[in-house]
């Protein structure tokens, strides 16, 4: 309300002498007010911290920084005024089409877009996540092309669309240089320089490379996770099929198959009870002192000392020293002997 | 893996107990088992005082408790403290035989409640130590108290300001007073 003919009046030539901001420039500006933001933030807690304790500030992070955020913007963009990071920059405001400069409504419709919606989108969507693997748990009986259906949208989860929307936001911006938030893009407010640009030297130029790397990532991402669905999909119909076959053979495939896993597990197992294996250790050293038997699968500390590699592991996961001799030992450093 | 462990425990303990050259016989362990035949996790110990120490004359019990995730973590001793009021005296009786003592005075047991503070059976406990080794531990403690880690406050003032007599004579006092007479 502060300038209320500029929300009105038409400027017929303003295309003539505005130009343009580009990328580089809105980044600038966008870091700067990010900084503010900050600033405000965290005087917004000390406040917050005095009045409500500091149980509020841990239990509310992410209210605190939307609040911080919108009065930020309230005090300045609302008001008509500009951003700290927009007065560094110059920049300011304007329509879509160059013509206006976005009104009261406008400005409030973005703030309320920009910092709330956000988040409270964001809490929708873990909430409808969080329902959906509920539902998932419950729901047995569903036809095959609609399990199908479903699962290929579990497997593109809604927080992912998002990002994936917004990567492709920011690499439009990258290339054009036009929009930098999506409410802002919605709106129609772009920026402009507040001050005479001469064209010869003004700078040009997005950052049309970086752009072009995101889509070249989203594109990639794309291909991979069509590639893995439709690996799963095979993979699917290959148990399915194994599954009949085995009712229909009987019993004989089922008993196979965990005999041969055991005799796997025997192998890689290596058991000092045997004198056979690693005969160069000897007998008295054969023992683990942690269960007091032949160690399986023995494992050397880094001071030398031998353990089985289940005991240590448990002992060191708790206690990262050597249970002889105290020395530091971490899981990273067994060494299991073969 | 710690039942298997507490069961090897289990036999050397019983090899040792028998074995009068062994560390648990020299060091005057005299029972070491588990309290119920099906349970590996409950513990009982009867000790004597080293010889040549002021606690020379007097018989403890025990009770071990074994975390499940034993031998990660440490058993809890404790001196057996029960108040047995009605308890014949071995002082007033002198023929009888002398049975365990009921309070254990010592800088590093609580007299109420027998908790004991040892090193070793809390933050530097590794699993190198045994039940064995832990009860011997115990014993030498007797013997070697450290008056600066105190759960006895009066008993560890007496010797922190150097009356070794006076220790010596409360120590005997009190381990005569509440030594019941077995029947």
């Amino acid at each position: 309300m502060s300038e209320p003919e500029s929300d009105n009046v038409t400027f017929p030539a303003l295309e003539t002498y505005l130009t343009d901001a580009n990328a580089p420039v809105i980044v600038r500006a966008n870091q700067k007010d990010s900084y503010f933001e900050n600033v405000l933030r965290g005087k917004l807690q000390n406040v917050i911290q005095i009045f409500k304790g500091q149980r509020m500030v841990h239990t509310h992070p992410e209210e605190i920084t939307v609040g911080a955020k919108a009065l930020y913007l309230a005090l300045t963009t609302l008001l008509g005024s500009k951003t700290l990071g927009e007065e560094y920059t110059d920049l300011i405001y304007v329509s879509r089409n160059k013509k206006r400069i976005p009104k009261v409504l406008t400005r409030l419709t973005f703030i309320l877009s920009y910092t709330v919606l956000p988040y409270y989108i964001s809490r929708w969507l873990r909430r409808v996540q969080l329902r959906e693997e509920k539902e998932e748990d419950e729901k047995t009986a569903t036809s095959k092309v609609k399990r199908r259906l479903l699962g290929f949208f579990k497997a593109v989860s809604y927080v992912k669309a998002v990002d994936v929307l917004l990567n492709i936001h920011i690499a439009i911006f990258y290339f054009y240089g036009s929009y930098y938030n999506f409410s802002k893009r919605l709106l129609g407010m772009r920026y402009a320089y507040g001050h005479k640009v001469n064209e010869q030297n003004a700078p040009k130029g997005n950052y049309e490379l970086l752009g072009a790397l995101i889509m070249l990532q989203l594109f990639l991402k794309g291909v991979g996770k069509v590639d893995s669905v439709i690996q799963q999909e095979k993979l699917k119909q290959v148990n399915a099929s194994a599954e009949d076959d085995n009712n229909d053979e009987g019993d004989g495939v089922f008993y196979d198959a965990p005999i041969q896993d055991e005799d796997n597990q025997f192998e890689s197992a290596i058991d000092l009870s045997d004198p056979d294996v690693l005969p160069y250790i000897p007998e008295d050293s054969r023992k683990c002192m942690l269960c007091l038997s032949y160690m399986t699968n023995p494992s050397c500390a880094q001071c030398g000392h031998f353990f089985c590699w289940g005991c240590i592991l448990d002992w060191c996961r708790e206690n990262p020293h050597c249970p002889l001799c105290r020395q530091p030992v971490l899981e990273q450093h067994l060494l299991p002997l073969r | 893996m710690s039942e298997k462990r507490l069961l090897k425990e289990l036999r050397t303990i019983s090899k040792e107990l028998v074995q009068e050259d062994s560390s648990l016989a020299l060091n005057g362990v005299l029972v070491l088992e588990p309290v119920s035949e099906g349970d590996l996790f409950e513990w009982r110990a009867r000790i004597r005082g080293p010889e040549g120490s002021c606690y020379a004359n007097g018989i403890w019990d025990l009770h071990i408790t074994v975390p499940s995730n034993y031998p990660t973590a440490p058993p809890t001793f404790r001196f057996v403290m029960s108040s047995e009021r009605n308890a014949r005296l071995a002082s007033d009786s002198p023929t009888a035989t002398r049975g365990r003592c009921l309070r254990m005075p010592h800088p590093n047991v609580n007299f109420e409640t027998g908790e004991i503070c040892l090193d070793i059976l809390q933050q530097m406990w590794t699993p190198a130590w045994s039940l064995s080794s832990s009860v011997v531990a115990i014993v030498m403690l007797l013997d070697s108290p450290e008056p600066l880690s105190p759960l006895n406050i009066d008993l560890a003032n007496l010797l922190k300001s150097g009356d070794q007599k006076g220790y010596d004579d409360l120590v005997k006092y009190y381990i005569e007073r509440f030594t019941i007479a077995e029947s």
